[in-house]
């Protein structure tokens, strides 16, 4: 299963901090959860600086780069009607490191939201 | 000839002015003058003049809808939409979010499929009436914007709009506060914008955000300093180094303030403050120049 997680330090690989927030996340890693290692770092720069819809823009990359979930701080309304048009699982309230969300999600301690997590604009 | 009144900051004064600057044009020249409230968030030049007011028209802006039947997912009106008000994942889902779309039809054009229609949504109604008073006359046009609904520019084109198919010649825009795009529909296209600056360091600031604005859009443009306390200088000092026109301050008076709030004769109150019929004064000077 590939994963992508928002982060704020892409270059440290697993020990990357996530980013609490989804839509205006800089840069996202793809993690492979099954090998626990990153697959691929996204930058996101163009829907962080986004007037309106950034959650949009980025849940339609994540569309396009085709993963299976998502992880973050918190995702908004607007991205999260996105990811669930497209059948993505919304992984929120991670926090830390990405090989310790990667755990969490992995032994089964954080299950994927059936909602939004915040209102947006936070 | 359209005078338009804005601030940047709120609670400047700007309805104060437009209010007691429609009357003493319309006193000055006998002729009946137009007043647009282009504030459709809050409208409330009314409450200042008599006016039955009534509904001219509903304003409804253009909002996308995929017929998915006719899609062919190939992504251009997302492509196009600057506001992700459209947004198309791989090839069987298209989905809009009306309320970030401002109603370009920029999706509309570019679908070769004609899958996109158009689903208009109501964002206000522009109302209008007639004061009339001894001497003055004033016909009111306001625009307001349905509750929950954040996009007042169309609504505001519509307000002026009705003020251009107006036989007067002078007409007064009390503006939205801010300086993003509610003000700058509102401002365009004015002979005249004059700034009502509150005397304070926020007033300034913000007073100096909207002045960048009239300027990139090319426009004349005058400042009045309002509520000045103490015989403070900040707006005057402020004008005399950019060299900006400067047409007088208004001393703060609580006695005005409570006119005002409670809906009350604010012209009376007005009458009492010399500083502000010199300031009308001046602005009448300028109109008459252009």
């Amino acid at each position: 299963m590939k994963i992508a997680i928002s982060v704020i330090s892409p270059d440290e690989g697993m020990s990357a901090v996530i980013d609490p927030r989804f839509g205006r996340a800089r840069h996202f890693l793809l993690v492979d959860i099954d090998k626990r290692e990153v697959v691929k770092k996204v930058e996101n720069i163009d829907a962080f600086n986004m007037g309106h819809g950034a959650g949009i823009k980025t849940a339609s990359k994540m569309v396009e780069l085709g993963v299976d979930a998502v992880g973050s701080g918190f995702v908004g309304p607007k991205a999260f009607s996105v990811l669930s048009a497209a059948g993505i699982k919304v992984y929120s309230g991670l926090e830390g490191s990405v090989s310790e969300a990667i755990k969490r999600i992995a032994s089964g301690e954080i299950q994927p939201d059936s909602a939004p997590s915040s209102n947006g604009h936070w | 000839m359209r005078i338009a009144i804005a601030s940047g900051k709120g609670g400047t004064g700007k309805t104060s002015i437009s209010v007691l600057l429609a009357k003493y044009l319309s006193f000055e020249s006998g002729q009946e003058v137009d007043f647009l409230d282009c504030d459709c968030e809050a409208p409330n030049g009314h409450i200042f003049f008599q006016v039955h007011l009534t509904p001219l028209k509903t304003v409804n802006i253009f909002t996308p809808k995929v017929d998915t039947s006719k899609c062919t997912f190939c992504g251009k009106c997302s492509e196009i939409c600057r506001f992700n008000a459209i947004t198309v994942l791989g090839n069987k889902v298209a989905m809009t979010f009306p309320e970030l779309c401002h109603g370009c039809y920029g999706c509309f054009r570019v679908c070769e499929s004609g899958a996109i229609k158009e689903d208009p949504r109501r964002i206000g109604k522009v109302y209008a009436g007639r004061h009339e008073d001894g001497a003055t006359r004033i016909h009111l046009v306001q625009g307001v914007l349905r509750i929950g609904e954040a996009m007042s520019p169309p609504l505001i084109k519509a307000v002026l709009e009705e003020g251009e198919a107006s036989s007067n010649l002078v007409a007064v825009t009390d503006c939205p506060p801010g300086t993003s795009c509610p003000v700058v529909t509102s401002i365009k296209g004015a002979d005249l914008v004059v700034i009502v600056a509150e005397s304070s360091p926020f007033g300034l600031h913000d007073a100096a955000i909207l002045t960048k604005v009239v300027r990139r859009l090319g426009l004349t443009f005058a400042i009045v300093a309002n509520k000045v306390l103490d015989e403070n200088t900040l707006i005057h000092e402020w004008c005399a180094k950019e060299g900006y026109r400067y047409l007088g301050g208004i001393p703060f008076s609580p006695d005005f303030s409570m006119e005002y709030a409670r809906g009350g004769d604010i012209f009376k109150a007005a009458k009492r403050m010399p500083e502000i019929e010199e300031v009308l004064c001046r602005i009448t000077k300028m109109v008459q120049e252009r």
